[in-house]
């Protein structure tokens, strides 16, 4: 009787582990592949939301065969621009100007996910000023940018003012990471900042 | 007693919610997002390692066990 107990605990504790460390193996899988979303804290501010249909829904970027999905995505709890929940879409702060209007519209996109494997602007760094960038909103209208410069600053000397600029020209600024992990920080040590300007 | 829990829940609520907010008094300017993961990579396939083979170890003795 003594040793069937032992032997019923011994097999519960064993499914229990297996069915822990499984849980752990695809949760773990899952967040370094497909989906890892940012906690977004609420604004205290009030800020007058872009009208439905103005906000943009694709990015293509023609000379690096990027046609991603436009996600929407506010501020994390560090106060930083959040990013979006996936390594293919991009997102788009929602709490800036749409693009095509005034001031700078940004959209930030993964470089890598956390096995490694490319993101959606991996190869932002290969764009060229004078490239194309074509966005389309939710009504079906696409605006052309032309890429006018191409940055890259430390990552604590991003000059997020001039990033999230509301009262310069229609302009779409494009950012990622770059350069080498920072293992204490858990982030890249560069941003790379496209900055394109509207065309038509 | 159980008054006094959640009146200390409501007010633990209600000053992380404080924090929370004071953290976006300016959403027009936010930082630069951190736009990129792979420096998780090592540590990542040490997780899974791990996890896959505990798994299999934890089956396989569940199995012999039964």
């Amino acid at each position: 009787m003594k040793m069937a107990t032992r032997k019923g605990i011994l097999f519960g504790l064993s499914i229990a582990v297996t069915l822990l460390a499984s849980a752990i193996f695809i949760t773990t899988t899952i967040r370094a592949l497909w989906y890892a979303p940012e906690v977004e804290v609420p604004i205290a501010a009030d800020i007058q939301e872009a009208a439905a249909g103005d906000v943009p829904s694709r990015l293509r970027i023609p000379a690096l065969g990027i046609d991603a999905h436009v996600q929407q995505v506010g501020i994390n709890a560090s106060g930083n621009m959040a990013t979006p929940n996936n390594f293919t879409d991009v997102g788009w702060y929602k709490y800036g100007p749409p693009p095509g209007f005034q001031g700078s519209a940004v959209l930030a996109g993964h470089v890598d996910n956390g096995l490694g494997l490319s993101g959606v602007f991996k190869k932002l760094n290969e764009l060229s000023v004078g490239d194309e960038i074509q966005v389309e909103n939710k009504n079906g209208e696409r605006m052309d940018f032309r890429v006018v410069e191409i940055q890259t600053y430390p990552h604590d000397k991003v000059p997020n003012h001039i990033l999230f600029a509301r009262d310069d020209a229609a302009r779409l600024n494009l950012i990622t990471c770059e350069g080498d992990w920072l293992q204490s920080e858990r982030t890249y040590d560069k941003r790379l900042v496209v900055y394109a300007e509207l065309v038509r | 007693m159980k008054k006094k829990f959640i009146s200390a829940g409501a007010a633990a609520a209600t000053l992380l919610a404080g924090v929370a907010s004071a953290q976006t008094t300016t959403p027009e300017v936010p930082g630069a997002p951190a736009a990129g993961m792979g420096g998780e990579m090592i540590l990542n396939f040490a997780i899974l390692g791990l996890a896959l083979v505990v798994a299999v170890a934890g089956a396989v003795y569940a199995y012999r066990l039964h």
